[in-house]
């Protein structure tokens, strides 16, 4: 499902060449769980990002679902994003204007955008509510994310990236900004949905209970893959 | 891409609110209700004057002339009676009139008509039936009885005469058969129409003022049966009119005319309401970058989740766009409102009455100038919501988002964002102004009077951050620091502020300049009553007659009227052809002996108008030798022709210089004169000035009127010495010129007031940028001042910080715009009308004063949250 050879990824500034990453190799097949773990620094929201068409590898490729990213513009990293991949967030990521149930429309309603026709917006509003109802805030759909705790919010945050049946979900930090009860309430819920979904996910994270989750966890130290478990 | 997702989400982020963006909506408000109530009235007046049709001139056509009807026009008109026309003829002069029972006496228009004007509309009067009383035939009715004249309002009202009272007329004296209410050929009064007194033309000649020298109009009017034919007897006879020196017109030329002069002038105005809409664009951009800088985190997540940029993009132009066009039709309401309030406000200048309408094209036009240049100015800020980087999504809350600055300004985007925008100003100040240099100067101007004031906020930033001295109270330091930390709103309040002042500065200073230079000319020392029109036979007497009243009589000045009949010894009627030519495009050859000393060929009108000019052996104060000498005894040019001394500008609209040869033509005879010097002229002082002056010995014998000119400041000996004049002058007339003054005083008063109207909408558009201004900035202030709170500042010291931040922006944007007002000041009226210029220091300091309050009274305003609640329930309600 993900399939990225020789990543390296560097930056230019002051004269000065800063490399985040160097060489990393990294497959995720469908269903599969993978957790990244490592230090502050070690390059794995950058891994994120370039597995997520969010940046360019300096070096190397990615390939999603069958297609290589190199072989894409913008504007087709960005339909791919919206027809295959879902995001969780550390910081949640809620548009503060929208309402919990038009947040996890977002998805929905992009993708029909991109399809060019108007879409069935019940169909949309009941598959935002189901979800809603999935991670318990049915009764919360009309609620603004600032009337909303920490755990709520990313609980939204969860139905939204599985509104659109992605193939891959990429997590950066889900559980970062909770605290421990929430956390482990978030990750049941995180789990069991990609269960239901069969997706593969790939999720960043410092938390261990987390990472034990997965099926499989892979450990980044100075940019480059210091192994796997 | 569709548009309904982003539809649908702008939908759902305008419901979160921008009040800045709500606010400039405001300003956009405020400028398409100018525009709007502008053009509403410029179509009320064109439909008021279509409404009018043929009644405006009561004929199919009308012919007008200053002599007589030569042959070849009489022949004309009796050709066209003949046939069955209706023709109807009229002698128009000014004269003084004398009401004996109020004492009053006046200049006013006598008009005598025969025949059955008006063939289309009707004369209205009070009592009815006055008009026709008048055509009767007072022969017939009996000798003893006296003929009758009809009045307009304003002569009844200035003569304070009315139905049955009797008026004097030359040596006549009639009984006023009453006012006449309405009259087609003559429009509601203007303030430099002279009233008129009708009589019947049979008894024109017993007031015995139809004499040589008099200033006569001879006109015809006709019925042709329509406007087509009145056009084709026009067209086939154009050549005979134009050599016999008629004017010909047909109600549509009039109308024409009419409605042109209307939408000059109210485009003019239209010019000073746009510069709120482009205020308002400049707040539209202000608070688009504002949204788009709180909206980036937004957009990168849009983005993140797969939305194009095009989708990104069009949420929250589309959210602006539906603003502003709210905003617009607010404004085109509240025009339609103003509207009304215009034909008050241009009283006395209109030339018809005007009924309030609304005119869809009028406001389709307002809504879609609203839209446009929001889209214009919102366009450039809000191009970093589409370049918002998705990866910035995967950032954490506290750092900042930031467009792909670095290759901004490579994007062809946004130069092309950045030309449609200046495009779209000139477009609109095009579009707006009387002609499209006015409104490309106009847009250069504001351009440039943006820059300039871009430039003084950053150069307050600047100074603000390199001087600000370090041992200074902390309040001051705080406030001062305000002006060039992150977000700061210096920029757009200078420039909101500085234009603002600047438009009511400039006002301020050319009307106090020409309202100086009316007193100047109507000053202790100079003349205020003019009596013209007298014989030469009569010129002891009335001499005699002012100086027994104990008045000065400040110079007899004879006045002869004379036509060019060729130049450089080239007939006129040749040069006039040979304009012609010129104006199609032929280059005059190096040979050609009509192109004089300047090269240049003449231009018809000045060959063809009648010039009064006068004798004399000096220059008058309001004259300046700039060429050759002052009737040169040394002259030495071949033949000793008499000499000539014109004026600088028609000297250069005849082409001629020094040297250069006039044969003139007076009363049948040719008097070759030589041009030996040219003079600057200060037309705007009211003195008797003169094109041509010719070296004495040369005219005298040549039939002259003369002028005398005196000052009587006493109102009561001044319409004494006048009701004198008429008793035993009837032929000779007098101008008060303290009532010109007066007429002058009022046109100026009234269009300063009516720019002043229209400034207003500026001013109140600046100052809602101020507000949005400072509303964009509240929650960091807020959160400033309150975290000041907690750490123990005192109230007063949160105070003093917003007092020292806005004094110094309104201290300095209303320095910069009253500045800049008194260099505008000077080039428009020294420049520009050639007065002499004196910088309203008062006024402009006042105004200084005003912006400078204003601004600290909104900031003070803003900031009194943060001291008046207690610290931590700001804090929720900021988070919330």
């Amino acid at each position: 499902m993900i399939l990225a050879e020789g990543l390296v990824r560097a930056y230019t500034a002051g004269g000065r060449t800063l490399t985040v990453l160097s060489g990393v190799d990294l497959t995720v097949a469908a269903g599969e769980i993978v957790a990244i773990v490592g230090p502050s620094g070690s390059g794995k929201t950058t891994l994120l990002g370039l597995l997520a068409g969010l940046d360019r590898p300096t070096r190397g490729t990615v390939r999603l679902d069958g297609e290589l990213l190199a072989d894409l513009d913008q504007e087709g990293l960005a339909r791919l994003r919206a027809e295959k991949v879902g995001f969780v967030f550390q910081t949640f990521q809620l548009l503060p204007t929208l309402t919990a149930l038009e947040n996890v429309m977002v998805p929905i309603e992009i993708a029909t955008d991109r399809a060019g026709h108007r879409g069935d917006r019940n169909a949309a509003e009941r598959r935002a509510r189901e979800l809603l109802g999935r991670v318990g805030l049915a009764e919360r759909a009309d609620h603004y994310p600032s009337q909303l705790s920490g755990g709520e919010q990313q609980r939204v945050g969860l139905a939204r990236a599985f509104a659109n049946r992605p193939t891959i979900l990429l997590a950066d930090e889900p559980t970062g900004n909770l605290d421990a009860d929430t956390g482990a309430e978030v990750i049941d819920l995180l789990v069991e949905l990609n269960r239901e979904a069969d997706t593969a996910m790939v999720l960043v994270t410092h938390d261990t209970e987390l990472a034990a989750r997965a099926s499989r966890v892979v450990r980044l130290r100075d940019g480059q893959l210091a192994g796997a478990t | 891409m569709s548009l309904r997702f982003a539809a649908r989400m702008a939908r759902r982020d305008a419901r979160a609110g921008s009040g800045t963006l709500v606010l400039c909506g405001g300003a956009i408000a405020l400028g398409v209700a100018a525009l709007v109530a502008l053009g509403s009235f410029r179509a009320s007046v064109a439909d008021a004057v279509a409404r009018q049709g043929r009644d405006m001139l009561g004929a199919d056509a009308a012919f007008s002339s200053r002599h007589a009807f030569p042959d070849s026009v009489r022949r004309l008109l009796d050709s066209l009676s003949r046939t069955g026309a209706g023709v109807s003829r009229s002698t128009g002069f000014p004269s003084m009139v004398l009401a004996p029972g109020s004492g009053a006496v006046r200049l006013l228009e006598v008009r005598a008509i025969e025949g059955g004007w008006p063939f289309y509309g009707e004369v209205e009067t009070s009592p009815p039936g006055a008009w026709a009383a008048l055509h009767r035939d007072t022969a017939a009715a009996g000798a003893d009885l006296l003929p009758l004249a009809v009045l307009d309002p304003e002569a009844a009202a200035q003569l304070s005469a009315s139905a049955g009272d009797t008026v004097t007329v030359g040596r006549a004296r009639f009984v006023v058969a009453g006012v006449a209410t309405a009259m087609p050929d003559h429009p509601p009064t203007r303030v430099f129409d002279r009233p008129r007194v009708y009589i019947p033309a049979g008894d024109l000649a017993s007031t015995d003022l139809v004499r040589r020298g008099s200033l006569i109009t001879y006109g015809a009017y006709l019925d042709v049966g329509g406007s087509g034919a009145a056009r084709t007897i026009l067209d086939g006879h154009r050549g005979m009119l134009r050599r016999a020196g008629v004017r010909a017109t047909t109600p549509a030329r009039e109308q024409e005319r009419l409605t042109s002069g209307v939408g000059y002038g109210t485009r003019f105005l239209g010019l000073v309401g746009l510069a709120a809409l482009l205020l308002g664009g400049l707040g539209v951009a202000s608070a688009a970058r504002v949204l788009a800088a709180t909206r980036l985190r937004s957009a990168a997540l849009l983005r993140c989740l797969g939305a194009s940029r095009g989708s990104v993009l069009s949420i929250f132009l589309l959210e602006t766009l539906a603003l502003a066009l709210v905003a617009s039709a607010l404004g085109a309401a509240a025009g339609i409102g103003v509207q009304a309030w215009l034909p008050h406000l241009l009283s006395g200048l209109l030339p018809v009455s005007v009924r309030f309408g609304v005119h869809p094209g009028v406001v389709a036009a307002g809504l879609g100038v609203g839209v446009g240049s929001a889209f214009a100015f919102a366009l450039l800020p809000l191009l970093d919501v589409r370049d918002a980087p998705p990866l910035a999504a995967l950032r954490r809350a506290e750092s900042g988002v930031d467009a792909e600055g670095r290759r901004r300004w490579r994007d062809p985007r946004r130069w092309g964002a950045a030309g449609l925008l200046a495009a779209a100003v000139a477009a609109l100040c095009v579009w707006q102004a009387p002609s499209p240099l006015t409104g490309l100067a106009y847009a250069g101007g504001l351009a440039l009077l943006s820059l300039l004031l871009a430039a003084v906020g950053r150069g307050l930033a600047w100074a603000a951050r390199r001087f600000l001295p370090h041992g200074a109270p902390y309040a001051l330091r705080q406030g001062v620091s305000n002006l060039f930390r992150p977000r700061n709103q210096t920029l757009a309040v200078v420039v909101a502020l500085g234009l603002g002042t600047f438009l009511i500065g400039t006002l301020a200073a050319v009307e106090s300049s020409v309202v100086d230079r009316l007193r100047l000319a109507t000053g202790p020392g100079q003349p205020d009553l003019v009596l013209f029109d007298i014989q030469p036979d009569q010129r002891d007497s009335v001499l005699d007659l002012v100086r027994r009243g104990g008045h000065p009589a400040l110079g007899a000045t004879p006045i002869a009227v004379l036509r060019i009949a060729s130049l450089n010894g080239v007939d006129a009627a040749h040069l006039r052809a040979g304009e012609g030519r010129r104006a199609s495009g032929a280059a005059p050859s190096d040979s050609d002996p009509a192109a004089g000393q300047t090269g240049r060929r003449p231009e018809r009108w000045a060959l063809g108008r009648e010039y009064r000019s006068t004798w004399r052996d000096s220059l008058t104060a309001t004259e300046t030798l700039v060429a050759g000498r002052w009737w040169d005894s040394a002259w030495a040019g071949g033949p000793r022709p008499g000499q000539v001394s014109l004026a600088t500008g028609i000297a250069g609209d005849l082409g001629v210089g020094i040297g250069d040869t006039i044969t003139w033509e007076a009363a049948g005879r040719r008097l070759t004169t030589v041009v030996t010097s040219l003079r600057d002229v200060d037309w705007a002082r009211p003195a008797l000035n003169f094109f041509a002056v010719f070296q004495p010995g040369v005219l005298e014998t040549v039939p002259a009127t003369w002028v005398v000119l005196t000052r009587i400041p006493d109102p009561r000996a001044r319409a004494a010495l006048q009701r004198d004049l008429v008793e035993r002058f009837p032929s000779v007339s007098a101008v008060d010129l303290s009532r010109i003054e007066a007429a002058v005083r009022q046109v100026v008063g009234t269009v300063a007031e009516a720019v002043r109207f229209m400034t207003l909408f500026s001013v109140m558009a600046g100052l809602l940028i101020l507000v949005a201004a400072i509303w964009a900035s509240r929650r960091q202030r807020l959160r400033e001042s309150v975290l000041l709170r907690t750490l123990g500042a005192r109230a007063a010291t949160i105070r003093s910080i917003h007092l020292a931040e806005y004094a110094c922006l309104g201290g300095l944007a209303g320095l910069a715009g009253t500045g800049l007002a008194a260099v505008a000041g000077w080039a428009l009226v020294a420049r520009g009308f050639g007065l002499p210029y004196r910088t309203p220091v008062g006024s402009l300091a006042l105004l200084w004063l005003a912006t400078s309050a204003a601004a600290v009274l909104v900031g003070a305003l803003a900031g009194g949250k943060a001291v008046r609640r207690p610290p931590l329930e700001v804090l929720r309600g900021l988070e919330e």
